[in-house]
């Protein structure tokens, strides 16, 4: 007994001891520590403190291609070695953390004992932080990245927004945010999905491809309203979001449809201008953030809530269930065929999708309108905080708004950067436009393997084009239509390879594919051509780019079903996700802090979320609960009744 | 002589007793400190004294809605596992049936796989025979916990199963008792240490588990353990804490009924615990 007391005794005390180890080890994994090569004098030595959410930066990562240092690394190697670096010379460090939630993030200033210089959260916790007084202002001339770069039309979203101080003074949020990513909200959705109830007029008169046709054209053409979420159709097939914000967004607006499709057909109309247009919708929009006895017409009062109940509970009926990250694999998997998502994981689930089985998903911003989002990096009020760490601050995010490590980060990460600039822009044309696959063909030529066998292999090379006397690579421009290039139609296109000219259109061995190059000249409607000036426009060095260089030639930008909205068609693929036309952005907006409504808006969700106690578990329950007292009341009584029996008959044992 | 081995044993006492510092740390660093904190949370908002999170709990008919849902789940998949599990630990006890412990070990076998794995599989499962965890929220839940408790069902019946006394069993059939009354009579009243501790081991689990229901009914049934998750999530400390404190007490009153039926059997060190 003794010998297994201290087995188990000794035990325990490696497993703590091995527990605290592993503690310690996962904890300094977790907070990175970015420090010079030698141990630095104080005074010299300048270090601060940034929280993320989880993956939101650039991560060296080798195995699928991401050959560079860690970007929080190069920042430091830059802040040091970079003469232009008010830090040059000197020694920094970078404590990088991360957070789940912008409340836990929140809770992080609130509470936690070290001080954070910078934090990433999200548009509505930086107005409720800025309401409390919590941030510190962030002079944008000291991030002269972010102010040449950003792109205008995206930070005025967040420019607009503002937070009044207990004391009742306005703050605005420009002067305190520096914006990191942006998306929408969305629906994902799978128009060949096999289990949606869809009826077709006179489906019997219909082949089975047309059938299949109109079937996938009739849910292109539903899921442009978010009343489809709630269609008896699509029953049982969508999922969610299990968060309050965007599931209540999604049900104002559905609530509001009528108002909110009227305030469209006056803007197509030309009735109203773009900003009337979206300070309608975003009346509708906000109306939680209005307490009931405001004067608004759109507040958050007992009707509202009575209505908005409803439809929450109507909605809970149709879906397939609740979710915050698992909708997207889903979705690829074929358990769901609808998902209400942000921008940046239906960019995620296409890519899935497609190598998953070859389906096709489309992504959708209805017509009442959507949400936009973003994060921000904000500054936390801290009195420990010296002159010199709130410079490295500012030079961290100075660095990160360079256009060429914003490229970094969407390539890492998939969302969009506030960031424009000539680095996007290429980025952009590599990733979507459909002339980038142009200006390449592939040749072909035999070779030996180490083991002497001989196998074909395949080369990408880059397309010349004759240009005066010399050949030169082939440009964006010489697509367009008013710079159209002679040489393109005179077929003298060339590429080189192991220093010898091979002619591209000329049929023979040593090339695959060939360039197909009138497709911006004509009225190729296969093309979709998209306008992103607004996203672009000032932040291009204007000798060197026109307005032309802003639009992009994509095949699968919208998805083309209905002829009666050429303005602002609602769905489409993954650059829409990602940078979706200015059409679309004039109708999202973004969803202010609920203020003092948050503690109601808290209840209505936790109504919706316990549920149902349904009839038959209620019935179960008490019969259940009745007959386990009965067996404990009959146990206990017929113990008594013995005892009682038992001592009579000691009793009269005893007598006699 | 005899003070002399009394010392020596004092001795040894104490020596072991340094082996006890490990668990004593860990007891105060890990359980007693947390609970601490959690009672000075569900009593203060903003470092005050408050009382707020407990009328927020008591006035919410959505809280106890939760509270009454959980018991009702928890409630369901002890039973169902005590049906299951109880027939099951008598034959895999009774030498007759099972010859030797492989099929034991093949029941406990699932405990040894993380449970949140299990349930994704199981999720995937049940969607696959087209039972959709969203639309049968109660079912595809109770079906994996059922699944994940059935374990800490069958081997605490299954240890007290081993010493069942045959003899009484065959003397109370000899004396003209027909099954059921051996059942009740001479069976049931043996195993009831093992059935306690069972429903023990599976009731307050799940009262307070909810990755299993977040993930097999697609989040619409919520457990406490999610409201309390949830409430924690939203950045109201003061009333998750206050909520894990009735999960506590829960808790408390729970072992309070088993220590007295540990009172009631003489001997009763048969139970896990």
């Amino acid at each position: 007994m003794k010998k297994n007391n201290i087995l188990v005794l000794s035990s325990i005390a490696i497993l703590l001891g091995a527990s605290a180890f592993t503690f310690a080890l996962s904890n300094t994994s977790k907070v990175k520590k970015v420090a010079s090569a030698s141990t630095p004098d104080v005074g010299e030595y300048t270090s601060i403190n940034v929280v993320n959410c989880a993956d939101y930066i650039y991560i060296k990562d080798v195995e699928n291609g991401y050959e560079e240092e860690d970007l929080v690394d190069q920042f430091v190697d830059y802040a040091e070695n970079n003469p232009n670096s008010p830090f040059y010379g000197k020694h920094v460090s970078v404590s990088y953390s991360t957070s789940d939630t912008p409340e836990s993030m929140y809770n992080e200033v609130k509470t936690g004992k070290t001080r954070i210089d910078l934090i990433c959260p999200s548009d509505y916790m930086i107005q409720k932080m800025l309401g409390e007084g919590m941030l510190e202002e962030i002079d944008r001339d000291f991030v002269p990245n972010y102010r040449d770069y950003c792109s205008p039309t995206i930070s005025s979203f967040l420019d607009n927004i503002e937070a009044t101080l207990p004391s009742g003074e306005v703050k605005k949020l420009e002067d305190y945010c520096v914006g990191y990513m942006w998306g929408t909200l969305g629906i994902l959705f799978n128009p060949t999905f096999n289990n949606y109830k869809i009826e077709i007029e006179n489906a019997d008169q219909l082949s089975e491809e047309e059938l299949e046709a109109a079937k996938e054209e009739q849910i292109i053409f539903d899921l442009r309203h978010y009343s489809a979420l709630w269609d008896k159709q699509y029953d049982g097939t969508i999922s969610i979001k299990n968060s309050i914000r965007d599931t209540l967004a999604v049900v104002d607006m559905k609530h509001h449809e009528e108002q909110l499709l009227s305030f469209r057909e006056d803007y197509v109309n030309g009735l109203i201008d773009k900003d009337e247009y979206n300070s309608r919708i975003n009346e509708i929009f906000n109306l939680y953030s209005n307490p009931a006895d405001s004067d608004k017409e759109y507040k958050f009062d007992s009707g509202t809530r009575e209505a908005i109940y409803k439809e929450l509970i109507e909605l809970k009926g149709n879906i397939f269930g609740l979710e915050v990250d698992s909708g997207k694999n889903d979705i690829v998997t074929g358990k769901i065929g609808i998902n209400l998502a942000w921008s940046g994981d239906a960019v995620y689930a296409m890519s899935q999708a497609y190598d998953y089985d070859e389906t096709t998903l489309y992504y959708s911003v209805p017509e009442e309108g959507a949400n936009i989002w973003f994060d921000g990096w904000v500054m936390p009020k801290n009195n420990n905080r010296t002159a010199d760490q709130k410079l490295l601050a500012q030079e961290f995010l100075n660095f990160i708004s360079d256009p060429e490590n914003a490229k970094k980060n969407m390539d890492y990460i998939g969302y969009t950067s506030f960031i424009a600039g000539e680095d996007i822009l290429g980025l952009i044309r590599e990733w979507y436009d459909y002339r980038t696959s142009e200006m390449y063909t592939t040749h072909v030529y035999t070779d030996t393997d180490e083991k002497g066998k001989e196998v074909e292999v395949e080369e990408e090379v880059t397309i010349l084009v004759k240009d005066g006397e010399e050949y030169r690579e082939l440009d964006y421009s010489d697509f367009l239509t008013d710079s159209h290039n002679d040489a393109l139609d005179d077929e003298e296109l060339m590429y080189e390879f192991d220093d010898e000219l091979y002619n591209v259109l000329n049929e023979d061995e040593t090339h695959k594919t060939y360039a197909d190059l009138t497709i911006v000249d004509s009225d190729d409607s296969e093309l979709f051509e998209v306008d992103l000036s607004y996203f672009f426009d000032g932040t291009l060095p204007t000798d060197k780019y026109q307005a032309s260089d802003m639009i992009f030639y994509a095949e699968d930008y919208y998805v083309d079903c209905d002829d009666e909205h050429p303005d602002g068609l609602a769905v489409g693929g993954d650059f829409y996700c990602q940078y979706p036309d200015e059409e679309t952005i004039i109708r999202c907006c973004i969803m202010q802090d609920f203020g003092e409504n948050n503690k109601y808006i808290l209840e209505l969700w936790e109504d919706f979320k316990s549920g149902e106690f349904p009839t038959w578990a209620i019935i179960l329950f008490i019969a259940e609960v009745l007959a386990a007292a009965g067996v404990a009341i009959y146990f206990v009584s017929k113990r008594k009744i013995s005892k009682n029996q038992r001592k009579k008959r000691k009793l009269e044992a005893k007598n006699s | 002589m005899k003070s002399n081995k009394k010392k020596e044993a004092k001795k040894t006492r104490r020596f072991f007793s340094v082996f006890g510092i490990p668990y004593a740390v860990f007891l105060i660093l890990f359980i007693i400190i947390p609970i601490l904190i959690i009672v000075y949370y569900a009593f203060t908002e903003n470092g005050q004294f408050s009382i707020s999170a407990a009328a927020s709990f008591f006035t919410s008919w959505a809280k106890w809605k939760v509270l009454l849902i959980s018991m009702f789940v928890a409630l369901q998949t002890t039973i169902i596992c005590l049906l299951i599990g109880y027939p099951l630990a008598y034959f895999l006890a009774n030498k007759k049936f099972n010859k030797n412990t492989v099929l034991v070990t093949l029941f406990i076998a699932p405990m040894w796989i993380n449970f949140v794995l299990r349930t994704g599989a199981t999720r995937d499962l049940l969607t696959w025979i087209g039972v959709k965890g969203g639309r049968m929220p109660y079912f595809a839940t109770l079906v994996g916990m059922v699944y994940n408790y059935l374990p800490f069902v069958i081997l605490p019946l299954y240890s007290t199963m081993l010493k069942l006394d045959k003899s009484l069993m065959e003397a109370a059939s000899d004396l003209g008792a027909n099954p059921f009354q051996v059942f009740i009579k001479a069976l049931a009243p043996q195993t009831i240490p093992g059935i306690v501790s069972a429903t023990l081991m599976t009731f307050m689990p799940t009262m307070s588990s909810y990755v299993i229901s977040d993930v097999l009914s697609e989040n619409m049934i919520t457990l406490f353990g999610n409201y309390i998750n949830t409430e924690f999530g939203l950045g109201s400390w003061n009333t998750a804490s206050f909520m894990a404190m009735i999960m506590l007490l829960i808790v408390g009153i729970s072992l309070f009924i088993n220590l007295k039926f540990n009172k009631d059997k003489e001997g009763g060190r048969t139970q896990l615990w």
